[in-house]
């Protein structure tokens, strides 16, 4: 399958801080991708740079061929690490919005996923809790028929309950054709969805690599991810 | 998109601002029942006192419409940076629509919207000024006596009403764009505390512009009028200053389409 994402030699910093330093990855389409990594790693600014929130220090990035622009947001759908909704608007109203905005929005779904929330659609924002509110912004992320998918920490201080709604419901809406970026510190939860993994570590890609090839050592994702930054206490 | 964008701003924008609306009118014609019962008790020779806080109401309801006037207009660029500097930045930057598109839908939006406030304004002086008078005749013969002014003009009044019209639609404009740039810069250099830093540079970017505005007057003054005064100069003087404003504005804008194209980092 076609490269659906394709990096070249990015690097971004902030002031002088190098956050990612000379990038290069190839991502085929159709796969779930883990993008692990420890706290400050460069995960979500890798993410952002990909959805054109940042611009980048040097470097390129192309999303189905195309440069970052109004062009390829047609077929990112991004969840970022916060809620990003005006408060204000009614949840029938966000998706609304959504449909209006994406053409690969599936309205219905959005309906059916919030009802199964057991979310009032009428419902503002502001009168729901924030976990309900992170799920109705996964619910919208998610009823989009996007090339490429990313997802900075999903499961992220969430309860379990909640973490498996949320697994739910990117397994039941991923679509054959269409990649997943997952960002998260939590391997072991999303571990067993996961095709391809990336470690990236002190602004720097570590590896890149296949879940079934590590699962053929007679390995998981989390054991390597712990070989590979393993951190001694200093005495 | 451009008609999606300005269909959700001119939704948003008219939820916050038509309850301001109504305020203004009803502030209106409380100061305008408050006038005329000024007028009558004067009349009658009332209590001072009365007279003294109706006098007192009348005033704070022209200081309320004026606080009004000003929370509208906080509440349009209020919406404009919680567009590009707080977390809606993550919405506003992941549609699939351009920098320029994004842009231009938020200040023809307040742009519409300014024009709106002013016809507002005028409506209810008009019908505040109707209730104090008492009668349409002394209304209207406001408007005469106003009129006379352009008698000056000899019979040119349509000519500068209208250069007048088109220069404060430009100057709407050019006010929109200009503080909309300053958000921009401000949202984007400062780290933290960005909402101060767009207040900061909202006043740089109008200092600046006012010494631009002051330095051409001083040339004009010293250069055209230093002889006899002719009417081609004085059309000059307000064809230069549309153009400049105008050419102020369109700077902002491009300027602001430009960093939010180049320099977008929301952190």
């Amino acid at each position: 399958m076609a490269n659906v994402l394709e990096i070249n030699n990015l690097s971004k910093k902030y002031g002088s801080w190098l956050a990612l330093d000379n990038i290069n990855l190839s991502v085929a389409g159709g796969k779930i991708i883990g993008l692990l990594g420890p706290n400050g790693s460069g995960k979500t600014t890798m993410l952002k740079l990909i959805a054109g929130l940042l611009t980048p220090t040097s470097g390129a990035i192309f999303v189905d061929g195309k440069p970052v622009g109004a062009e390829t947001k047609e077929i990112v759908s991004f969840l970022p690490e916060r809620t990003y909704l005006d408060p204000n608007m009614a949840v029938a109203e966000c998706i609304e919005y959504f449909a209006d905005f994406y053409k690969d929005f599936d309205s219905v779904k959005a309906m059916k996923m919030i009802a199964s929330l057991g979310v009032n659609a009428t419902s503002r924002l502001k009168t729901l809790s924030k976990g309900t509110k992170e799920k109705v912004q996964l619910v919208l992320v998610m009823s989009r028929r996007a090339k490429l998918f990313l997802l900075d920490e999903p499961i992220g201080g969430v309860d379990p309950a909640a973490r498996e709604f949320i697994m739910r419901t990117i397994l039941t809406n991923y679509q054959e054709g269409a990649t997943i970026i997952i960002s998260t510190h939590l391997i072991r939860d999303i571990e067993e969805i996961l095709d391809e993994y990336i470690f990236i570590n002190n602004n720097h890609l570590v590896s890149y690599g296949n879940v079934k090839k590590v699962h053929e050592q007679n390995k998981t994702v989390d054991e390597l991810f712990r070989e590979v930054f393993r951190c001694y206490p200093v005495y | 998109m451009l008609s999606r964008l300005l269909k959700y701003e001119m939704r948003g924008l008219w939820k916050s601002l038509f309850p301001m609306f109504i305020v203004i009118l009803g502030v209106s014609i409380l100061v305008g029942i408050a006038g005329r019962a000024v007028y009558i008790c004067d009349l009658n020779s009332y209590n001072g006192i009365v007279i003294g806080l109706l006098s007192g109401f009348t005033a704070l309801g022209i200081l309320g419409i004026y606080g009004v006037v000003v929370a509208s207009a906080i509440i349009i660029y209020y919406r404009f940076y919680k567009s590009v500097a707080t977390d809606e930045a993550y919405l506003t930057f992941t549609l699939p629509v351009s920098i320029k598109a994004h842009l231009f839908a938020r200040v023809i939006s307040a742009f519409v919207f300014d024009f709106l406030l002013s016809a507002v304004l005028i409506v209810s002086l008009m019908l505040g000024s109707l209730i104090a008078c008492g009668n349409i005749t002394m209304v209207f013969d406001f408007i005469i006596d106003f009129a006379d002014i352009f008698d000056i003009l000899k019979g040119r009044w349509l000519l500068y009403g209208s250069e007048i019209f088109v220069f404060g639609l430009i100057a709407s404009f050019a006010t929109i764009s200009e503080t909309y740039f300053a958000i921009v810069i401000g949202s984007m250099i400062a780290k933290k505390k960005k909402g101060g830093a767009a207040i900061l540079f909202i006043l740089l970017v109008e200092f600046v512009i006012s010494l631009i505005y002051e330095f051409s007057a001083i040339i004009i003054v010293f250069n055209m009028f230093a002889t006899s005064f002719t009417e081609a100069k004085l059309q000059f003087v307000i064809w230069f200053y549309i153009v400049l404003t105008a050419g102020l504005g369109t700077l902002a804008f491009f300027l602001s389409e430009n960093m939010l194209k180049k320099r977008l980092n929301l952190e």
